[in-house]
């Protein structure tokens, strides 16, 4: 017995010093990796990020698409010698949190689009990423300083910090109309034209007639199944729904109005109250379905499939509702309608440019001035246009007027096998940021003419509220965010709760004192200062 | 014993139609309750097309349409996830039932000195983990991040079937320990020629417990595997759930367009993947059933 006690405790022994001396040499080995990583500037980068989750077109194949050999020969150009490690993007979101908290291993350079700012400016402060302004300033040829300073002026102000520094790059996009009027779309009520057709009725001018337009609807029995389920899908909860901009109202909680550089709230704008009342008519004639308040755009769906959906609100320009509908339908999209006197319609819109996505360079990056050719690569105007558009006579070509045109090439399956995609489809949002100059000469080719003209007159339109508001506020700092997160999680409750109950006559429009009074206590007050503070910031940075 | 019982009778007198009935009744929703969610997703998932994205189907498939197996099917990379499935499964429980009989052994050694102390070291990690971000440190730093080993070693060991395996082991009379080392056997023949081959009920519900455990699991792969060859089957299914469950208030038109087309290809597609990779488990039950019960009521004894 003693032998055999004897004989495991040596073995144990032997096994905790073979441990200890396996786990010191693995780690000398790596850091023998690392110290040969800083010697050599051969243009070696390590990449990671998302990889799409298309079935067809896939980044491993790349070597087959002819615009990825042309992207290939600018990266070759510059002396860049790429590796990338493409995560599964369903899996990315855990992937990137584990391994930027971990602060170990990292890439040169990685999309970090997933973390939201703070985490990101934290990571900042522990310098697990670095300040791109000094290494743009040291190394780059000026195509850096070129798209962000001339051709996307807004792309600084979101993304500059509090502390002045940049710590990322971003996707890039503008859709521009005839070479250079802004091309915003517009977020707004769709009708079914083909149910108005049939059923003899006029396109609604005001609010009170498109009430009366989807009543007729129902009694009509504008979808022939003998039922009255012809519904309006909206929900009142929020004021991000096109109807609540006839009234004048903000898109959201605070909303930025654009062109007075103000920040609104619509619990205080003039028109709230006719809006609720407007939206208690809607469901007291039971147009509006109750049911789809606060939903999931499945159940939504469904009511699509269905065909019970008489009107909803979408973009003007979306194709992707119509083929839904069991028996088919058209969508018309309708301009802002008048709903009260004194009050001029607002449209939604979306900007015409947008800052997307996070790019970064992590402190393991030793190679920085590769790091910034990539990045000075990326924001060519070459690598713009294969990327949105691809290559001239294959997925592109020029209208009469010199706009370009896709090209139609066919589904993603028959693309992948012929290899005629745009860059953006193969290798775009993955480590590539899109750099994208889209104009809306396309977009109207590939949609039928009532919403081309729709979107046409839109452009114009005055006065308009925006669907993304962040888009025009700076990155807070943290008091500022600490406050906004505390007090938007109590008052974003509270004012859906609110807008849904008096939407559905549940609370009475006569204790309002009260509603605001509880609205001022969760914070409204100090939430539009705040933001009146981050928009003030955004358009003082140049 | 008799006459106490007759003395004694059940308040409810035994053969009572309405109780049975009762009973019966209870038993037959419950039945219905669990077995309803399977049944849903197997009609989803045969149903047309149409019929799911309207959610349409409750009781009996509307249409049929097998389009979605067929996509399965066809995918390699669903193959690639189901080859992986096996060796992890395959792995997994081999490496489970060595661990758990080793680790065992020695705890019901009587003269190991400190035994005490060793099963309660056993036990504190059994309630405490190390957290994710030292854990996924600790995976990379032993070189086995995005392979295969990051998923089968750390699941080795399972203090729970140490724990079952052992108390199996207490339940083994004395005298046939002693008796083999009085014909000289040391205790590695002991435990693999003796103890091992009368303990099969115990291995075999280790090795059910970590077959199952092992195929349903998919949050190590997404953790430590980024390297989609090394995938789960598990892991392919949560990421086409995920994939359609996209928040399209957030996205811009043009991402509008790419999330719907998404959507609706893999709404159906969602169902007929659950029911691919659930069924081959289902089926391992009814012939397992013995040892299932046999699992659950070990420990429940104390001598």
């Amino acid at each position: 017995m003693k032998i055999w006690r004897k004989a495991l405790l040596s073995f144990m022994a032997a096994v905790l010093v073979m441990g200890t001396i396996t786990a010191c040499s693995s780690g000398s080995k790596e850091n023998a990796g690392e110290g040969s990583n800083t010697t050599e500037a051969s243009g070696k980068l390590r990449l990671l990020g998302p990889s799409s989750s298309n079935k067809h077109i896939r980044f491993d194949d790349r070597e087959k698409y002819p615009v990825w050999k042309e992207v290939d020969k600018l990266l070759d150009n510059a002396g860049l010698d790429l590796e990338y490690e493409l995560v599964p993007s369903e899996q990315y979101d855990v992937v990137i949190k584990t391994r930027m908290a971990s602060g170990s291993d990292l890439p040169d350079i990685v999309n970090i689009s997933k973390l939201d700012n703070t985490t990101v400016l934290n990571l900042a402060k522990q310098g697990v990423i670095q300040d791109l302004t000094p290494l743009i300033e040291k190394y780059s040829n000026g195509n850096i300083k070129k798209m962000y300073d001339q051709e996307f002026p807004y792309a600084k102000k979101t993304t500059t910090s509090p502390d002045g520094k940049m710590y990322w790059f971003s996707n890039l996009h503008k859709k521009t109309y005839q070479g250079k009027d802004p091309a915003p779309v517009s977020l707004t009520m769709l009708i079914r034209k083909d149910w108005l057709e049939k059923l003899n009725l006029p396109v609604p001018t005001t609010a009170q007639e498109y009430l009366d337009t989807l009543k007729k609807f129902r009694e009509g029995d504008a979808n022939g199944n003998g039922q009255k389920d012809e519904v309006l899908a909206y929900d009142p909860g929020i004021f991000s729904g096109a109807i609540a901009q006839w009234f004048g109202l903000g898109t959201d909680i605070t909303a930025v109005d654009v062109e007075n550089k103000k920040v609104v709230s619509p619990w205080y704008q003039e028109g709230i109250k006719d809006y609720f009342r407007y939206m208690q008519q809607l469901v007291k004639e039971g147009v509006l379905d109750t049911s789809l308040i606060g939903a999931q755009g499945e159940q939504r769906t469904q009511k699509m499939t269905e065909n019970q959906v008489g009107s909803l609100s979408d973009y003007n320009l979306a194709t992707y509702n119509e083929p839904l509908i069991k028996g088919g339908g058209e969508f018309l999209p309708l301009m802002p309608l008048k709903a009260v006197d004194n009050i001029t319609p607002a449209a939604q819109l979306e900007p015409p440019f947008l800052v997307w996505q996070k790019y970064a360079i992590t402190k393991d990056c030793k190679d920085v001035e590769a790091a910034i050719k990539f990045f000075d690569v990326i924001y060519s105007e070459e690598y713009a246009n294969l990327l949105y558009w691809g290559i001239e006579g294959k997925t592109y070509e020029l209208d009469s007027n010199g706009a370009k045109i896709f090209i139609n090439t066919g589904s993603e399956e028959e693309q992948a096998k012929s290899g005629l995609v745009a860059g953006r489809q193969l290798f775009g949002d993955t480590v590539f940021p899109r750099i994208q100059f889209a104009n809306l000469e396309f977009e109207l080719t590939s949609v039928p003419a009532y919403k081309a003209d729709n979107e046409l007159e839109i452009l114009k339109y005055t006065p308009y509220f925006v669907n993304m508001n962040n888009n025009f506020l700076a990155i807070p700092n943290d008091q500022q965010l600490e406050r906004k997160t505390k007090i938007l999680t109590n008052l974003t409750t509270y004012s859906t709760e609110l807008a849904t109950k008096l939407a559905l006559g549940q609370k009475s429009l006569d204790d309002w004192d009260q509603y605001m009074t509880e609205l001022k206590k969760l914070g409204l007050d100090e939430l539009m200062e705040i933001d009146q503070q981050l928009l003030d910031r955004y358009n003082s940075i140049n | 014993m008799i006459t106490a019982l007759k003395r004694n009778p059940n308040k409810i007198r035994q053969g009572s139609i309405i109780v049975d009935i009762i009973l019966y009744t209870m038993a037959i929703v419950i039945c219905l309750i669990t077995l309803y969610p399977f049944y849903y997703v197997i009609i989803m998932s045969i149903s047309s097309p149409q019929e799911v994205a309207a959610m349409n189907v409750f009781l009996i498939p509307k249409g049929f349409f097998l389009g979605s197996y067929e996509l399965i099917l066809k995918d390699a990379k669903m193959w690639w996830a189901y080859s992986n499935t096996l060796i992890y499964v395959t792995a997994g429980a081999v490496l489970n039932c060595l661990m758990a009989v080793l680790g065992a052994y020695p705890l019901t050694v009587k003269n190991l000195k400190g035994r005490k102390w060793i099963v309660v070291f056993l036990l504190i990690p059994m309630y405490f983990g190390g957290g994710l971000i030292p854990t996924y440190l600790l995976i990379n730093k032993l070189g086995m991040y995005n392979t295969m080993f990051a998923v089968i070693i750390p699941g080795m060991v399972s203090i729970w079937n140490i724990i079952l395996v052992r108390t199996f082991f207490t339940t083994i009379p004395e005298g046939l320990k002693e008796s083999a080392f009085i014909d000289g056997a040391s205790h590695l023949q002991l435990l693999f020629k003796v103890i091992l081959p009368i303990s099969k009920p115990i291995i075999a519900v280790i090795a059910i417990y970590s077959v199952v455990g092992i195929w349903n699991s998919w949050f190590d792969a997404l953790v430590y595997l980024p390297n989609e060859k090394l995938h789960p089957l598990q892991m392919y299914l949560y990421r086409v759930v995920v994939q359609q469950s996209v928040d399209l208030k957030t996205l811009s038109l043009e991402d509008t367009r790419h999330a719907v087309a998404n959507m609706l290809s893999s709404i159906q597609l969602k169902y007929a993947i659950i029911v691919f990779t659930t069924l081959p488990v289902i089926f391992t039950y009814p012939f397992f059933q013995k040892y299932f019960i046999k699992g659950a009521l070990l420990g429940s004894l104390k001598e």
